[in-house]
Parts: C-alpha cells; sequence; structure tokens
C-alpha cells in the first residue's frame, strides 16, 4: 500500500516538474516519498536512484527553492535526501550516493552586504555550493555560500559551514566549522 | 490523614485558580487517552501516572520507551514532540516529572534523561549518523557512529538546542538555546554550557 502510493507521488511529480512545468527531470528509479516544493525560474535536475524522504521526525518535506535563471541544483545517483532545503542562486551539486539530513544547502546570500543595496535584483556574489561523491550531511546543518566537502566528508548535526573547502574523509562540526577529526577516522 | 489534607490543599488551589485546574483536567484527560491508545499500539511503550499532554505525541519504532511519572508533553515552536528508536534494542528513559515542549528524541542505543527535565524545542540524537529506514546497523557501524546519551537530573535544554551522541551532562545542567553539545566530553553538574559545539562558560546558578 506504501509502496503503491510512493509510485503515484513519483509519477505525479515526474509529469509535473519534467513533462508540465519543464523544469527538472529525475533519473529512472528516484523514489519520492514525500512532498516535494519546488519554487523559482531556475532548473533541478535528480539523477536515477534516488530517495526523497521526509523527515526523520516525519514532519517535514524536501524543498527546491531557486532565485534566479541560471540557478541549477544537480543531484547525483543514489542520493538520499531527508527533508533537506536548497536555495540556490548559482549552482549546487550533490554528486553519488551522498546523504543528506534536514539541512539547508545555499549557494547565496541573497542580498548585498550594503544596507543602501540590499533591494536590488542583482547580486553578484554568489559562489557554488560542491558536496563530493559518499558525503553526509547530518542533521540542522547550514552549507552556506561557497562551500564545498571533499569525497566521503561528514557534516556533524548542527554545523554551519561557510566558504571553506573540506578535505576528503574529513568530520567537521561547530560553529563555525572545524575540524573534529581527521581524514578516514 | 496526609492524604485529606493533600485533597484539601488542592481544593484551596482549585478555587483559587480554577482556569488552571481545567487545563490540568485537559490536560490529564488527553494524556489518558493517548496512554490508552499507546498501550493498544504499541508495547513497548510505558508512561507513568499523571501524564499529562498537549496536543499530539509521536513515538514510532520498534525499541523501548520508559516516561516517568508527572511528565508533561506539549507542542512548541510549531514542532510535535516525536521519541523515535530505531532497532529493537534501543530505548530511551525520561525520568519523573520531565517537560517536553516540542522535544525531538532519536535514539539507537539509548537515551536517558533524569528527573525533573526541562527539554524546549531540543533535538536529542544518540547517533552522529541516522541509518536510512533498510539500511542494516551492524557493529561495526554501531561503534563508529552511535554513542550513548546520558543526562543528570534538573536538566534545562533552551530553545533550538541539540545534544548529539556521545553527551554525558551531570545533574542540574543548563543548556544555552541553540547551543549543540557534541559528544566525547563529560560535563560536571552544575555548568552552564553554551555555543556550537558546547562549551562549560560558568556555573549554573
Amino acid at each position: 500500500m506504501g509502496r503503491l502510493l510512493d509510485n503515484l507521488r513519483t509519477a505525479y511529480y515526474k509529469i509535473k516538474f519534467q513533462y508540465v512545468l519543464r523544469n527538472g527531470s529525475f533519473g529512472p528509479g528516484t523514489v519520492i516519498r514525500c512532498r516535494l516544493e519546488v519554487k523559482g525560474p531556475g532548473r533541478f535536475r535528480i539523477g536515477a536512484g534516488c530517495r526523497l524522504e521526509p523527515g526523520l521526525f516525519g514532519d517535514e518535506h524536501v524543498t527546491i527553492y531557486t532565485h534566479h535563471p541560471r540557478a541549477l541544483v544537480a543531484i547525483g545517483d543514489n542520493v538520499t535526501l531527508r527533508a533537506t532545503r536548497f536555495g540556490s542562486s548559482l549552482r549546487i551539486t550533490v554528486e553519488d550516493d551522498a546523504v543528506l539530513e534536514a539541512a539547508s544547502i545555499y549557494d547565496s546570500d541573497f542580498h548585498h552586504l550594503k544596507a543602501e543595496m540590499r533591494n536590488e535584483a542583482n547580486y553578484e556574489g554568489d559562489r557554488q555550493v560542491l558536496i563530493a561523491r559518499g558525503c553526509y550531511i547530518g542533521l540542522e546543518s547550514q552549507c552556506a555560500k561557497g562551500a564545498s566537502l571533499g569525497e566521503g566528508a561528514i557534516l556533524l548535526p548542527a554545523a554551519i559551514i561557510g566558504t571553506k573547502a573540506v578535505p576528503a574523509g574529513a568530520m567537521v562540526g561547530g560553529n563555525p566549522a572545524m575540524l573534529m577529526a581527521g581524514p578516514r577516522i | 490523614m496526609g492524604y485529606a489534607h493533600l485533597l484539601e490543599r488542592r481544593f484551596i488551589q482549585v478555587r483559587r485558580n480554577p482556569g488552571r485546574a481545567l487545563r490540568v483536567m485537559h490536560g490529564l484527560v488527553w494524556g489518558l487517552i493517548l496512554k490508552s491508545v499507546f498501550r493498544v499500539t504499541n508495547p513497548n511503550v510505558k508512561i507513568g501516572r499523571q501524564f499529562r499532554a498537549y496536543g499530539r505525541l509521536r513515538i514510532r519504532g520498534p525499541g523501548r520507551v520508559i516516561i516517568g511519572d508527572r511528565a508533561c508533553v506539549t507542542k512548541g515552536f510549531l514542532r510535535t514532540p516525536c521519541i523515535l528508536t530505531h532497532t529493537p534494542d534501543s530505548e530511551v528513559v525520561l525520568g519523573d516529572g520531565c517537560n517536553l515542549s516540542g522535544t525531538r528524541i532519536s535514539s539507537i542505543s539509548s537515551v536517558v534523561v533524569g528527573r525533573d527535565a526541562v527539554l524546549a524545542s531540543t533535538t536529542i540524537a544518540d547517533s552522529l549518523m541516522i541509518p536510512a529506514p533498510d539500511q542494516e546497523i551492524d557493529r561495526q557501524w554501531q561503534q563508529r557512529y552511535v554513542r550513548k546519551v546520558r543526562i543528570g537530573r534538573h536538566f534545562w535544554a533552551g530553545a533550538n538546542s541539540f545534544v548529539a551522541g556521545g553527551a554525558e551532562v551531570g545533574d542540574e545542567c543548563v543548556l544555552g538555546a541553540g547551543a549543540v553539545l557534541l559528544g566525547g566530553k563529560e560535563y560536571p553538574p552544575c555548568s552552564l554550557l553554551m555555543g556550537n559545539p558546547a562549551r562549560r562558560i560558568g556555573e549554573a546558578r
């Protein structure tokens, strides 16, 4: 019964975003088990065999918000998203086999730093976010603009990471995020 | 004799503040309903006497959940209080008089909170990584990522704080709002913990 509902929901979102709105694409074998909320002028791409699940505690869903026509949220194959929130105005890349908990990932500040320029539409300070193969993003953590996580890196729960590069296999946590354990603990 | 005295005191309290008495009655009735629902649906849940509930409480999973006497459950910050257990061996034990408002607990091994704890909309997870529903939890994975959570009595956790696996907190500690308590450390009694990751910044009086 649950599987039937999931298949129906997946088919509904596929038809909606891939064929009617034409702003996203899903690979074969992707299952959507929660609400998928997509807003904005940008595009998204979800690879094959992904799983989009509701939050661990059952009351959240996956949201993909784009704020610019050039924005792209590219998600690789076999990625698990659990109520992850994306806010993109440039590019967010999630590579294969990553697991993302209920975290916020955004690649822009969305406003200019100077107060008098904050209402201007064109803000040119975006930096893309890269989450490499096999990463794990913990609960309630945030990846701000310019974050780049190496292969197999672990972002601990409630960590906040900004313009930083995390080496492959490292474990980072805290605010601002710092190295908690070296590669391959 | 003593019981009659207590009843008399209750009666005076009710006459002084009938609205509060009504609220307490409401909570007790809801608590009774929730308790009987859990008795039918999930035999691993044990809830003590005088359980008060205002709104929903979500308990999922095959593990044991024990809530002590005089517990109170409310909704906080639009979050439903939620207790999750991932394996049949996992357990969540909340002491007597604990106060949950929008608290979310996820347990793979064990989460133990002492008595009279006040937990605001906190997230308590005893694992750094959360397994997928169909993932097999083997011993190696568990050794690497899962640490037990032990919290002493009179613990107070502020809003939006986070307690991760491996936290050992003494009695009468206070965790500030938005703080993140990461594992691997022991915190002495009566400490005021703040920041991300949380450090002891003073004494809680």
